[in-house]
């Protein structure tokens, strides 16, 4: 499977008393993730299946991406959370060739880490992440689901992706 | 968010959080119909605020008790084409595979997520109504051209549906829409019935009388045709009513 790692665009702080899961993408982070999308077009990434979590930032940066996806799109609880067995289940439930995550940090990073690496996530002791994925960037890995499984093909940083759109 | 002049989507959310759990405890056949209606209606909300994420999930929800509801509309229906007891068993079946789903993390999720959609402004969504009455006209032509293929009428039967969401979530009359929903909600069943004949008709168990089925068959066939001219008819009487909403 090939997998991609979105972590979501920039978004609007939190107003007081506002609720962090509805907070929406910026106007500039909308502006500049249309142009991510448009540098993963060029490079030629689609995906068969979009998952995301169902925070408004990640719902919005999800809607953005759809326009490389040739299937459906997925809400994933556990992809608003530290990384858990459930997840990496789940993920080895689907049968797609090209699946995007979209999410937050520090989860996606960990989440990297363990697919790549191995390490074991848990609520108590979370692994020191081995990268760390800018608003809007993208990382491809590859290979089976599993810990320490998966081969990382490329870490795309937003603003490299903006730069390469057509 | 949730200005005076937003569209909440309260109670559909409740709504649908309830029959999700009726489903998994008790999954009787309002249980099952109530949670399609739920997600169509929240998956026309979403729309009405501009926004595509979540419709895949309303959709496959709906989708995922579609075939127990079949099931139920031919016991409605006290059809003779399928012995009780084997629709029971297919009942059964799907609504034990519709269970194992729905016992995931994916109702909450969309639930979660569905909390967290800012909720569409009255006058933005009037606007965007406007498609949904484009889409039934569209449908419609077709089937007045001459398609009477089971898609093209199931195409506008759905859009129909949500056309006369749409009035509901703006707080329009929407009593002229649902006749039209109703007329062709009878076609659908009649059409459910037909092919569940025919399917049984080439597979007659001894039990069952080949000739009983042809009969059976054939009535829903007219009875499916009748509906269908109704809707028409219907349609037609109401054409300016509906150019002038996808023009409004």
């Amino acid at each position: 499977m090939d997998l991609y790692l979105i972590r979501h665009a920039e978004a609007l702080l939190r107003e007081q008393g506002g609720s962090d899961e509805k907070r929406p993408l910026s106007a500039k982070g909308r502006r500049r993730f249309v142009r991510v999308v448009a540098g993963l077009e060029r490079i030629g990434v689609r995906f068969d299946r979009v998952l995301f979590s169902p925070h408004l930032r990640a719902q919005e940066t999800a809607e953005l991406a759809l326009t490389l996806c040739d299937g459906e799109s997925e809400v994933v609880l556990e992809l608003a959370r530290s990384p858990d067995e459930l997840l990496l289940t789940n993920l080895r439930a689907l049968t797609f060739a090209r699946v995007a995550l979209i999410g937050h940090e520090p989860w996606l990073s960990q989440l990297a880490t363990q697919l790549m690496l191995g390490q074991q996530v848990s609520a108590s002791n979370r692994v020191q992440s081995a990268m760390q994925i800018d608003k809007g960037g993208v990382v491809h890995l590859s290979g089976e689901i599993g810990s320490g499984a998966m081969t990382l093909i490329a870490a795309h940083p937003p603003d490299v992706l903006r730069k390469i759109r057509r | 968010m949730t200005s005076t002049n937003a569209i909440s989507p309260h109670p559909w959310l409740e709504e649908l959080a309830r029959r999700v759990e009726a489903v998994i405890d008790v999954g009787d056949a309002k249980s099952v119909h109530q949670l399609r209606v739920a997600a169509g209606r929240l998956s026309v909300w979403i729309e009405l605020g501009g926004r595509a994420a979540l419709r895949d999930d309303l959709r496959r929800l709906r989708r995922l008790v579609s075939h127990v509801r079949d099931v139920d509309v031919l016991l409605a229906r006290r059809t003779d084409v399928a012995p009780d007891v084997q629709s029971a068993e297919t009942r059964a079946e799907e609504l034990r595979r519709a269970r194992a789903i729905l016992a995931t993390s994916a109702p909450q999720a969309l639930l979660v997520g569905l909390a967290c959609v800012p909720w569409p402004e009255f006058e933005a969504a009037e606007r965007c109504a406007r498609g949904f009455a484009t889409r039934v006209v569209r449908a419609a032509r077709v089937v007045e051209q001459g398609d009477h293929a089971a898609e093209a009428v199931h195409r506008w039967r759905r859009r129909v549906r949500r056309a006369r969401y749409a009035l509901e979530w703006l707080g329009r009359d929407s009593t002229r829409e649902r006749e039209l929903q109703d007329v062709l909600g009878a076609w659908h069943d009649a059409a459910i019935e037909e092919v569940a004949a025919e399917v049984s008709s080439s597979a007659a168990s001894d039990a069952q009388d080949p000739a009983a089925l042809d009969s059976q068959r054939n009535a829903a066939r007219r009875e499916r045709d009748a509906m269908l001219e109704t809707a028409l008819s219907h349609f037609a009487t109401d054409r300016e009513r509906w150019n002038a909403w996808a023009r409004a």
